[in-house]
């Protein structure tokens, strides 16, 4: 009796293992489909063509990417040092037109701090001579003198209102 | 006595620039790849093609190959995918016997099996009916079958080809088998007991 035929007649029983394992002997005995002849070498030859393809490509990748980078570095390097220049020159123009203006403007200042003490120094010594002085304590004295004249004139007006 | 190399270390000499691994990896897995994409596109040309990409994905991709695991799992699952690629485009028929010997599935060997004239005819015409119904399963069950059965792959290694549970593994050739064996009887090459008695 054929392979077949056990395995078939196992399947009907519900014999479930003995089917199985004829089934799996059945299976690894059938005929091999072989590949063609040339298979291999073909197979293999296009497989390293591809290889190399992709070798080449990712080369070229690498020289092409080497060479974009030092391209930009040189491009980017040249803008930035016209750029720093730039920078430097505005900055030291800049820096020169600010200290200009920053000693004329002190020094203008410091000329009108001069007038303003000279004005101060001026005035202090003309009000502080002595007879200035005793100027003024007189005249401050009579000031005080007439309001209290004038209070004690004010109060006895209006006692003699009240008496009436 | 010279030593076969292992997949492992014709993979390392592979990746060092040997061309002569690349072949004997090529040539130990060749009838494999041609046996189990036949099997599952039903078309001998294009499974050779198919075959011949899985190849060339492999060796692109040899760097991240995992020693630790099967080189012959790890390259069925490449065709496995590029397979299944194929299929979906195609969306394939299901073949029947005629389909099957046009393409180019050798006659078995009859003469290499014991037994009388009527036994070897008969043996013959049955184990083409057997490949012939492998080609009206589904071609998940008979991926299954030919990985499990011919390539001897474990049902784990099976599971991770085809990106399944191993319990679905076991399902699909549970399933393959007794579709198998259905058609089979369908075909009367076998009486039921019931017929029979």
């Amino acid at each position: 009796m054929t392979k077949e035929r056990q395995w078939l007649q196992a399947e009907q029983r519900g014999q479930d293992e003995l089917a199985e394992m004829i089934f799996a002997r059945l299976v690894a005995e059938m005929p091999s489909i072989e590949p063609s002849t040339d298979f291999v070498g073909r197979t293999v030859r296009a497989a390293w063509q591809a290889r190399s393809r992709r070798l080449l490509v990712k080369r070229l990748a690498l020289i092409a990417a080497a060479v974009l980078i030092s391209i930009a570095g040189a491009g980017s390097s040249y803008e930035l040092t016209a750029l720093a220049i730039g920078l430097v020159v505005r900055g030291t123009v800049v820096f020169s037109h600010g200290l200009v203006w920053f000693v004329t403007s002190a020094s203008e200042g410091a000329r009108w701090w001069w007038i303003a003490e000279r004005i101060a120094t001026a005035v202090r010594e003309t009000i502080a001579t002595p007879s200035t002085a005793a100027s003024f304590a007189a005249v401050e004295m009579i000031a005080l003198l007439t309001l209290y004249a004038f209070q004690r004139l004010l109060g006895e007006d209006l006692d003699r209102r009240k008496v009436r | 006595m010279p030593v076969t190399p292992s997949d492992g270390e014709l993979v390392q000499q592979a990746l060092a620039g040997s061309q002569s691994a690349c072949h004997d990896l090529v040539r130990r897995y060749a009838t494999s790849a041609v046996n189990l994409a036949t099997r599952m596109v039903r078309d001998r040309a294009v499974a050779e093609e198919l075959a011949q990409d899985a190849f060339a994905r492999a060796f692109e991709r040899l760097s991240t190959y995992d020693q630790e695991r099967r080189f012959a799992s790890w390259f069925f699952q490449i065709l496995h995918n590029l397979t299944i690629d194929y299929l979906r485009r195609k969306r394939l028929a299901m073949v029947s016997l005629d389909d099957l010997e046009e393409i180019g599935h050798p006659a078995d060997d009859t003469t290499a099996m014991g037994g009388s004239p009527d036994v070897q005819a008969e043996h013959a015409a049955l184990a083409h009916a057997v490949e012939a119904a492998l080609g009206r399963i589904r071609h998940e069950y008979r991926e299954a079958v030919v990985l499990r059965y011919r390539e001897d792959l474990s049902i784990q290694e099976i599971a991770d080809i085809m990106s399944l549970p191993a319990g679905t593994v076991k399902t699909y050739l549970y399933r393959a088998r007794k579709e198998l064996g259905s058609i089979l009887l369908a075909q009367g090459w076998i009486t039921t007991p019931s017929s029979a008695g």
